[in-house]
């Protein structure tokens, strides 16, 4: 039965492709024309992104803008509650704790790695035979700092117990501070462990101080000025669209910090530590609150987006943008 | 070479993919574990498949404070292994959505043999109208302390110990060696229960918190009292720590230090052999109740090991005949050595206590007379618990930090599970 | 090294007390970057050598680097697994799988979407490339709980198809970086070829794809690396299965605070996980270094 199906089916395609051989042949033409086109091609090849962009992006988007309205714990279907998830927000103690821990740490972290990061580019501008050795000893905590072997690693170095307090033994200066566990500390273990990682800021300060031309230098030089003024009155402005573009880059990655969190301190002490999205994690996967957990996505989305274009807006203030010609 | 790149990438895909599928699985086991309990309950499975041919048991495994996220995503997705280990506090919200299967059909008709497992152990599995859990192994509340150190002291900790003896004991203890005592650190939740039980009361009901904001302060003011006195070790000085392996109780390189030793530790009784593995050299543990203003009322055993079948599990016979396996061979219990409490079946029980290592009679022997020294487990926690208990580590670091006042905490606390549970 | 350059230099001064002087300040200038840079290393080279200590004497001798007998059972014993049926061969195996097809997915999707950005002509392209940046401002975090619950939807938990299939539709960062390399490359080429006959993919196989082999190269090792440290994509993804374990997991299995810990093959197995990417730091530094100092952006 069903051969002979297919052998009909076959038979009748054949026919019509016999029939239509003329028309079909000019189709496939236009079509390869089509295709050919370098504009078509052009669009195909942005193909990928749009899909993705659609179905990775912007459909769990919409779920969740969804979801943000009912009462969702993954194992029964979401029942609609309108606004409750956004107004429970209002009078969530816990939230406003872990937007102020995640604000200290990103406020404090970034600028502090920034930081870092300039001076040890400047120290290591002079090119000597050592500087290639001194580059990779700087950047190597960048390529290993997210790893969880570090995270395990630094809980262990901070613990009471544990080898910074046993360093300190050996110079006398030991109390056994727990540093994990005095909320003025804990969140500066981590802040500390993003610092350390200032490896890839530091090339990219190194590579923009090298394209600053040099006849920028001997003409300041001519005129007299000193390091500190050459500094800043040349290196640092020509620096800034470097500055911004990192500073609004990281700053976002900042408020969005989970990992090391979530292995280092657990949120603690006393929710010190407890960054947004640990949070967010804790309530989505842990409590079964997955549709409040899609309301602090969305709240956090519409912050970020605020921060950012303020970012953009001071740009024009502090923000040199004449290039270098 | 461009084609066989792509050929090398597909083949990569596929394999990958295949990996994801499997054909030969019939049964999935999922526990929450470290790698010592991992290495016997693999061992315990590989015996099962041997006995059951063409049976093969996948494992799916997670520590604590994963294993119930994993199992939270699994189950909407159907993915949920057939035999899941149940915990207590989390058995009333998997039966609630759907995700267990009652087991009394299958101990009517022998699927899962109960005649040798205790009538009180079997209830302990009970939700409603059915049983969705059975209990593969038995623990107690237990405080253990280290009996080396009280002897020297010349002390000594009852069994059935009140809070007020407790606090005495322990500033005495502080006084002669400034070591110092761990109230309610390892989970304040468990502690805070024994607390309310003496009064009668219990602290997650399902519409509510049970009693008063007024039961909850006495809790709160044992730590602020512990810490404003000094006897009590600091949260400070336990964060970031390891779990058995660096309590305070046992970790090495903390007995140097007596502020940051205790003399005991609130957990439950199997963990004894875990606590006594770390130990240094010349450190005997021992265990007694947690104190308590009641203890004969406060004190309860509840599984350590429960085994449930999930609603979607395809294969509810073989599932049955693993749990079945569990509970009434003794191999699996020769390999786990009550790892996992004490063993249920009497019959078991007395053939294999004998030869197991002291530290396991110790257990069992506790355990046994704990049987005439205690009340039933509380109803299991409802829904949103996870959330509360959450908080209530929060709220008891918040007092011991002297940040928060034990009446405020109880006020605060009570209120916020209130939320949570309405 | 460094000294002998800076004799040359001070000579030219002319001066024997400028050379004295120059030379010592140097030396301390080389002094200090030495020292902060053994500062910044020390936390991974006390991890390597803990590593070959015995367990119980890793925190009793912490403030000393150097064990006093090495040890090397740790490998041997942290290489035997979590307990279960796998070893960390299984778990170095997955990492590696799912990097790999990720990273490869990633690299080929981005150059195609690149090479039209650099080269296509079509209305829209600007905001499509807009779109593109846009996505680099929004982290992986945000889109945590949605992506899950879509997923989720797909049936796709646990497994890795969560993880690898987005990588195939482009990296922003990786568009960003190889769009760039690709703009440098001159148009001069593709006009040759145009006219030889080459259709816009040809011109893309035979041309472009070729010349723009370092930017794959650099934008395939940061995706390998990242992907080799994903933590939270597995944690939410791959859920409990030890076949499927990547190392991440499995070493979280050592660190799990309710677990007790063997320390020694804990950091015998950490530090085997610092290999693959100190390994690439070592060979393909340059490639690194080139795509952020060329990009401008953190990797």
């Amino acid at each position: 039965m069903l051969a002979l199906y297919f052998h009909r089916k076959g038979d009748v395609f054949l026919e019509k492709a016999i029939l239509s051989e003329k028309t079909a042949v000019s189709f496939s033409d236009k079509f390869r024309k089509f295709i050919m086109n370098e504009t078509t091609g052009a669009v195909l090849f942005a193909m990928p992104f749009l899909l993705g962009f659609l179905l990775f992006t912007i459909v769990p988007m919409g779920m969740s803008l969804y979801y943000s309205f009912t009462d969702f714990n993954i194992l029964r279907a979401p029942t609609f509650v309108g606004l409750d998830n956004y107004v429970r927000m209002l009078t969530d103690e816990r939230l406003f704790s872990s937007m102020r821990a995640t604000f200290y740490f990103a406020f404090t972290s970034v600028p502090l790695r920034l930081l870092v990061a300039l001076l040890v580019a400047l120290m290591l501008l002079k090119s000597t035979k050592m500087t290639g050795v001194y580059r990779a000893m700087y950047y190597l905590p960048s390529i290993l700092g997210a790893s969880v072997a570090v995270a395990v690693l630094w809980r262990q170095m901070f613990f009471v117990t544990g080898t910074v307090n046993r360093l300190l033994d050996v110079i006398g200066l030991n109390r056994d501070f727990a540093w994990l566990g005095d909320t003025r500390t804990a969140i500066w273990t981590l802040i500390l462990l993003a610092a350390w990682q200032f490896g890839s800021a530091m090339l990219i300060f190194l590579s923009s101080l090298k394209q600053i031309p040099e006849t920028y230098y001997e003409a300041a030089r001519i005129d007299g000025a000193g390091k500190l003024r050459i500094f800043f009155k040349i290196t640092l402005p020509l620096l800034t669209p470097t500055i911004f573009f990192n500073l609004v880059m990281q700053m976002i990655n900042g408020f969005l910090a989970f990992t090391q969190a979530f292995l280092v301190t657990q949120g603690g002490p006393a929710d010190t530590t407890n960054f947004f999205s640990l949070y967010m994690f804790n309530h989505a996967f842990a409590w079964g609150n997955a549709g409040y957990a899609a309301a602090l996505a969305w709240m956090m989305l519409i912050m970020l987006g605020t921060f950012t274009g303020i970012l953009f807006l001071t740009k024009r203030f502090w923000v040199y943008e004449g290039g270098f010609s | 070479m461009k084609k066989s790149f792509i050929l090398a990438t597909l083949l990569l895909v596929t394999g990958l993919l295949t990996a994801c599928g499997s054909d030969e699985t019939n049964l999935t086991f999922g526990w929450w574990g470290n790698p010592t309990r991992n290495e016997q309950t693999t061992a315990v499975l590989n015996l099962f498949m041997e006995e059951n041919e063409g049976v093969f048991v996948e494992e799916l495994q997670a520590g604590w404070g994963d294993y119930w996220p994993m199992l939270r995503t699994l189950a909407p997705a159907g993915d949920l292994p057939d035999v899941i280990q149940m915990d207590w506090s989390t058995l009333l919200e998997f039966r609630e959505n759907d995700l267990l299967v009652d087991l009394t059909p299958m101990f009517n008709d022998g699927r899962i043999r109960t005649a040798n497992i205790p009538q009180t152990v079997i209830e302990g599995g009970r939700v409603g109208g059915g049983i969705y859990a059975i209990s593969a192994g038995m623990n107690v509340t237990a405080m253990v302390y280290n009996t080396t150190l009280l002897t020297e002291l010349g002390l000594s900790a009852p069994r059935n110990i009140t809070l007020q003896q407790f606090i005495d004991l322990s500033r005495e203890i502080y006084a002669l060696s400034g070591v110092r005592t761990n109230w309610a650190f390892n989970d304040p939740a468990n502690q805070m229960e024994i607390h309310l039980r003496a009064q009668g009361v219990v602290m997650l009901e399902s519409n509510g918190m049970g009693g008063s904001p007024a039961n909850y302060e006495e809790f709160f003011e044992v730590i602020a009292l512990g810490i404003a006195e000094g006897w009590h070790i600091r949260s400070e000085d336990m964060a970031g720590r390891d779990g058995t392996a660096q309590d305070p109780l046992v970790y090495p390189p903390n007995m140097d230090n007596p502020n940051l030793r205790t003399w005991n530790t609130p957990v439950w009784s199997n963990m004894i052999v875990a606590l006594a593995d770390n130990a240094p050299a010349g450190v005997e543990l021992a265990m007694t109740t947690y104190p308590s203003t009641n203890p004969l009322v406060s004190n309860f055993g509840r599984a350590s090991m429960f085994l449930s079948i999930t609603t979607q599990s395809d294969n509810v016979d073989e599932a049955a005949a693993l749990i079945d396996f569990w509970l009434n061979d003794e191999r699996p219990h020769r390999i786990m050595m009550a790892e996992r409490g004490v063993i249920p079946n009497t019959q078991i029980a007395e053939i294999i206590y004998p030869s197991l290592p002291v530290l396991n009679q110790v257990q069992s022997e506790f355990v046994s007379w704990m049987g005439d020294n205690s009340t039933p487990v509380n109803p299991p926690r409802p829904e949103g618990s996870a959330e509360i208990i959450d908080e209530l580590v929060r709220i008891t670091e918040l007092v011991a930090l002297e940040q928060l006042s034990p009446q405020q905490a109880a006020l605060d606390f009570f209120n916020f599970g209130n939320n949570v549970l309405n | 090294m460094g000294a002998t350059k800076t004799m040359g230099k001070a000579g030219k001064a002319g001066k024997i007390g400028t050379i004295r002087t120059m030379k010592i300040s140097e030396l301390i200038k080389h002094a200090v970057i030495l020292f902060f840079a053994f500062i910044m290393i020390y936390p991974l080279i006390w991890m390597l050598m803990s590593a070959f200590k015995e367990s119980s004497t890793i925190f009793p001798t912490a403030a000393y680097l150097i064990p006093e007998t090495w040890d090397f059972t740790n490998f041997a014993t942290g290489w035997q697994g979590i307990g279960g049926r796998f070893t960390f061969a299984t778990f170095f195996r997955n990492s590696f799988m799912y990097a790999s097809l990720a990273s490869i997915g990633a690299v080929f999707s981005s150059s195609l979407i690149a090479y039209s950005f650099s080269r296509g002509k079509y209305r829209g392209k600007k905001i499509l490339f807009a779109l593109t940046m846009a996505t680099l401002l929004l982290p992986a975090q945000i889109l945590m709980v949605p992506q899950y619950l879509w997923f989720h939807q797909l049936g796709w938990i646990g497994s890795y198809l969560p993880l690898i299939v987005p990588a195939y539709f482009g990296g922003a960062f990786f568009i960003f970086l190889i769009t760039n390399f690709m703009n440098s490359i001159p148009t001069e080429l593709d006009e040759a070829a145009k006219i030889d006959g080459a259709s816009f993919y040809g011109i893309y196989v035979r041309i472009i794809l070729p010349l723009a082999v370092p930017a794959l190269i650099t934008s395939g090792l940061f995706s390998f690396i990242w992907r080799w440290d994903d933590f939270m994509g597995p944690l939410l993804y791959v859920q409990g299965q030890q076949r499927l374990f990547p190392v991440t997991l499995a070493l979280r299995f050592f660190a799990d605070p309710a677990a007790s810990t063997d320390w020694g093959a804990m950091f015998a197995m950490s530090t085997l996980s610092l290999v693959p990417a100190v390994a690439i730091f070592i060979f393909f530094q340059k490639y690194l270094v080139d795509g952020i100092s060329t990009t401008g952006l953190k990797g």
